[in-house]
């Protein structure tokens, strides 16, 4: 009696080119509402897709080749992010020029939108993108930890110092 | 919007909103401008490489010795929540469960680490799964070690094990008090039934009156089936020991009377963690061993409705869908095709199954 087969389920690693036609739109959006400027987000996709070049050959699962796509944008907007604030401490970056385009939405909607990322540019970048990716990309908490490489607790903490200081700065309109 | 709404719901409305102006040509502008900053990068590291020729000759020994692991391993994850992160023996197992294909090389064996179990692999394909307390390990093909604090265990081809195993976990925590729970008896907040493999107990040397338990856990499957058959010897009606039972058959070549165990985990603990890996198993027997396709679809169809997001999904409707081709069932092969097509777009068996539906 032969030995059972072994399930052959391996199969070639996808095509960097392929990934791209299927996962720059959702790389770019949330790219773009991580860094609220859209000059930057090209640059960003480019980034996030060649270093999807190197690794992409371990992950063949769809579901995986998403969320690591998430992964690597969230860990490469953080740098870009990070480097903003150095250029704004030597004053070469004023922290503003947020282009927060929001079609649809309403005058007031796009003016608390506006002010948010001006807001938001303020805070600790890791704040900010738990922030970001809990309220404004609408992922949960668990995928937020998995995504910003944290344990749950240190994502809830972060998001609730970064509601503290939008709160502070938005929560009450002027009369 | 009014002003005094907290914050948080004026967010939430607004979010919607935000977009990023992603047009047709301005995807295809950036992968313009990527592919040149590709070449780029390629040209910078080919003259970074010749430039480090040198090094690189002089200290091949020391590569060689210390090349790194993951180049001969294919590590597929299950979930997203999956976290694999590479080490210099091959790999840690931080959350969730993934599929491992490692090239085999006696010299330096790979070992995959969860918590305070190992598995140390030779050259195989093999699943390790992170649970609350334990580690879930399936052996497609080839063999691995698993070691946990307190013994090791050897799973062979089409073998399964939770570690530690429950006993050795009573054992260990002889003296102190008993857990508020078993770890598999705990409740589940997902009450769908994940495949959980049979439990295997440390290898033990072959012993003259060992059972046809123990001779299985040791690796002597054609001893342990001849003990099974003897007189008033019968597996207990509990799904470890069916599963048992089945792969003693199978491994000692009987593969007909893997079925009937099989099949009794499927009608009598269907509910049982472990009964979508008994109905993918029993699958594979009529298909692979008995040229059974009508049943072995049935059991794969079966292997899929019990855990239709766990592990072993994916394959099972792939092999339903090759079963009922095989069986001559051209229509039921392209409704599975369907399902999978429309759960797994860009499978890692759509080719397959394309073929096997003749969709393409």
């Amino acid at each position: 009696m032969p030995a059972l087969a072994p399930l052959r389920v391996v199969s070639s690693a996808p095509d960097v080119g392929d990934l791209y036609t299927q996962y720059s739109s959702y790389v770019a959006g949330l790219a773009f509402r991580l860094l609220g400027r859209t000059h930057e987000v090209d640059d960003l996709v480019q980034d996030v897709f060649l270093a999807a070049v190197t690794g992409v050959s371990a992950l063949i699962d769809p579901l995986a080749v998403r969320a690591w796509l998430a992964t690597l944008t969230v860990r490469l907007a953080g740098r870009k992010l990070r480097r903003r604030k150095v250029a704004s401490f030597f004053a070469f970056d004023d922290g503003s020029g947020h282009d927060v385009i929001a079609h649809g939405a309403s005058a007031e909607q796009k003016t608390l939108l506006g002010q948010l990322y001006e807001v938001l540019a303020d805070l600790n970048v890791a704040e900010r993108v738990a922030w970001t990716l809990h309220r404004v990309e609408g992922e949960t908490l668990p995928v937020v930890a998995t995504l910003c490489n944290c344990s749950l607790a240190t994502v809830k903490r972060r998001i609730a110092a970064a509601e503290r200081h939008l709160e502070e700065a938005l929560g009450h309109e002027p009369e | 919007m009014n002003p005094n709404e907290p914050l948080n719901d004026r967010v939430d409305a607004a979010r919607a909103f935000v977009s990023s102006d992603w047009s047709a040509e301005r995807a295809e502008r950036v992968r313009a401008s990527m592919l040149r900053r590709g070449r780029t990068r390629r040209r910078a590291r080919r003259l970074a490489a010749a430039a480090s020729l040198v090094l690189v000759v002089a200290g091949a020994g020391w590569l060689l010795s210390s090349r790194a692991p993951l180049e001969r391993a294919h590590i597929e994850p299950v979930t997203t929540a999956t976290r694999v992160e590479p080490t210099p023996q091959g790999a840690t197992l931080v959350a969730g469960s993934a599929w491992f294909e490692v090239r085999s090389d006696p010299k330096r064996p790979w070992v995959v680490s969860a918590g305070s179990v190992e598995v140390v692999v030779v050259g195989t394909r093999f699943m390790v799964e992170r649970a609350e307390h334990q580690v879930n390990v399936v052996v497609d093909h080839g063999a691995v070690r698993v070691r946990w604090p307190g013994g090791e265990a050897l799973l062979t081809d089409g073998t399964s094990g939770t570690f530690p195993p429950p006993s050795s976990s009573k054992s260990a925590d002889a003296g102190a008090p008993p857990p508020e729970a078993e770890p598999e008896l705990a409740p589940d907040p997902d009450p769908e039934p994940r495949p959980t493999p049979t439990p295997v107990r440390p290898t033990n040397k072959r012993a003259p009156h060992a059972s046809w338990q123990e001779l299985a856990q040791g690796g002597q499957f054609d001893d342990a089936w001849a003990k099974l058959k003897q007189p008033a010897t019968e597996p207990r009606d509990a799904p470890e020991e069916l599963m048992l039972a089945a792969d003693v058959a199978r491994l000692s070549h009987h593969s007909e009377e893997a079925v009937a165990p099989l099949q009794r985990v499927l009608s009598h603990h269907a509910r049982d963690l472990r009964a979508p890996l008994a109905a993918f198993t029993l699958g594979r027997v009529l298909l692979d061993e008995l040229g059974r396709p009508r049943e072995a679809a049935e059991a794969f169809a079966a292997a899929h409705r019990l855990a239709p997001t766990g592990p072993l999904a994916e394959d099972a409707l792939a092999r339903a869908v090759e079963s009922w081709s095989r069986a001559g069932e051209a229509g039921l092969a392209r409704e599975a095709a369907s399902t999978y097509l429309q759960r797994f777009p860009h499978g890692r068996r759509e080719a397959a199954v394309r073929r096997h539906a003749r969709l393409e």
